[in-house]
C-alpha cells in the first residue's frame, strides 16, 4: 500500500496505522515524499546508535592495521568465550 | 580465529583471482565490528577454480557446520557442481561465493572493486558503496546495524578533513 522507493515495510506499517486512526495529514504525506528518495528511516534510526568515535579511529588506521585489531579482537572474543565456559557463580 | 594474512597469502601466490566481500571488507573500510571469517567472491572459470582449489588443498578445507568424515573434496569437479562453499580451513573460516545477491559474479563485481595492499599481499576488495549494496540486497535483519554503521563510515569519509 505504502511502497515505493525508500519505504520500508517498517515504515509502511507505521503510516498504515496512522492513517487508520485518522491522523495521517499532509505533512505525513509531504515528508513522505521527501523522504522518498534514498533514505531509509529504519537505517537512519540505526545510525544513531552507531559509535562515531570507533569509526573516527578506525579511520585513521591503515587497511593493514584494521586487520591486525581485527585479529586481536578475535582473540580476545575467543578468550572471554573460554572464560565463560570456565566462569563459576559468586553464590 | 581467522588467519588473514595466510589465507590472502595463500590465495595470492596461487594467483587466484578474488574479490573481499562481506565482513572482512567492511573491516578494510574501517568497520570496528567483529568478523570471524574471510569471505571472497572467485572467479568461475576453470582455470581459476582449479588455481582456487590448489590454494586450499593442504588446509584441509572442509564443509562448516557438516558432521566429521564426509567424502568433501574441495576440487575442481566440486567446485564446478557447485558454487558458493562455507569451508573452514586449517587457516580459520573461509566462505567461497560465485555469486553474490545483489551483485552478481566476479565478473560483475570487479569494476566496483578497489585494491589493497596489505601483509605484503595485493588483493580486490568490494568498494564501500558496492558493500552497502550488497548488506541491502541481502535482507538479512542482522545487516540493518551493519549498513548503518557502513553508511556512518561513508559519512565520515566525505566529511571534510578540517571539520570538527
Amino acid at each position: 500500500m505504502w511502497g515505493g522507493k525508500g519505504i520500508t515495510l517498517e515504515w509502511s506499517f507505521f503510516l498504515a496505522r496512522r492513517e487508520r486512526v485518522g491522523i495521517l495529514n499532509d505533512e505525513d504525506l509531504f515528508t513522505m515524499a521527501q523522504r522518498e528518495v534514498d533514505i531509509d528511516p529504519v537505517t537512519e534510526l540505526y545510525k544513531r546508535d552507531v559509535d562515531r568515535t570507533l569509526i573516527s579511529q578506525n579511520l585513521r588506521l591503515s587497511v593493514q592495521q584494521r586487520f591486525e585489531q581485527l585479529m586481536e579482537l578475535q582473540r580476545f572474543a575467543e578468550e572471554l568465550r573460554l572464560a565463560g565456559k570456565r566462569g563459576k557463580s559468586i553464590d | 580465529m581467522t588467519d588473514f594474512p595466510g589465507l590472502l597469502s595463500r590465495l595470492a601466490s596461487n594467483e587466484v583471482a578474488f574479490i573481499i566481500i562481506g565482513g572482512a571488507a567492511a573491516t578494510a573500510h574501517g568497520s570496528a565490528r567483529l568478523t570471524l571469517d574471510l569471505d571472497i567472491v572467485y572467479e568461475r572459470t576453470d582455470a581459476n577454480i582449479h588455481r582456487l582449489a590448489q590454494a586450499l588443498q593442504d588446509l584441509e578445507p572442509y564443509m562448516r557446520g557438516a558432521p566429521p568424515g564426509l567424502p568433501f573434496r574441495f576440487d575442481l569437479a566440486t567446485i564446478k557442481r557447485g558454487l558458493n562453499f562455507t569451508l573452514s580451513t586449517t587457516l580459520g573460516a573461509l566462505d567461497t561465493l560465485g555469486e553474490v545477491t545483489g551483485g552478481g559474479d566476479y565478473q560483475a563485481l570487479l569494476a566496483h572493486t578497489i585494491e589493497l595492499d596489505l601483509f605484503g599481499v595485493t588483493c580486490r576488495c568490494i568498494d564501500l558503496t558496492t558493500l552497502i549494496r550488497l548488506k541491502r540486497a541481502a535482507g538479512r535483519p542482522k545487516d540493518l546495524e551493519v549498513i548503518a554503521e557502513l553508511e556512518t563510515i561513508a559519512d565520515e569519509q566525505a566529511r571534510p578533513t578540517d571539520s570538527p
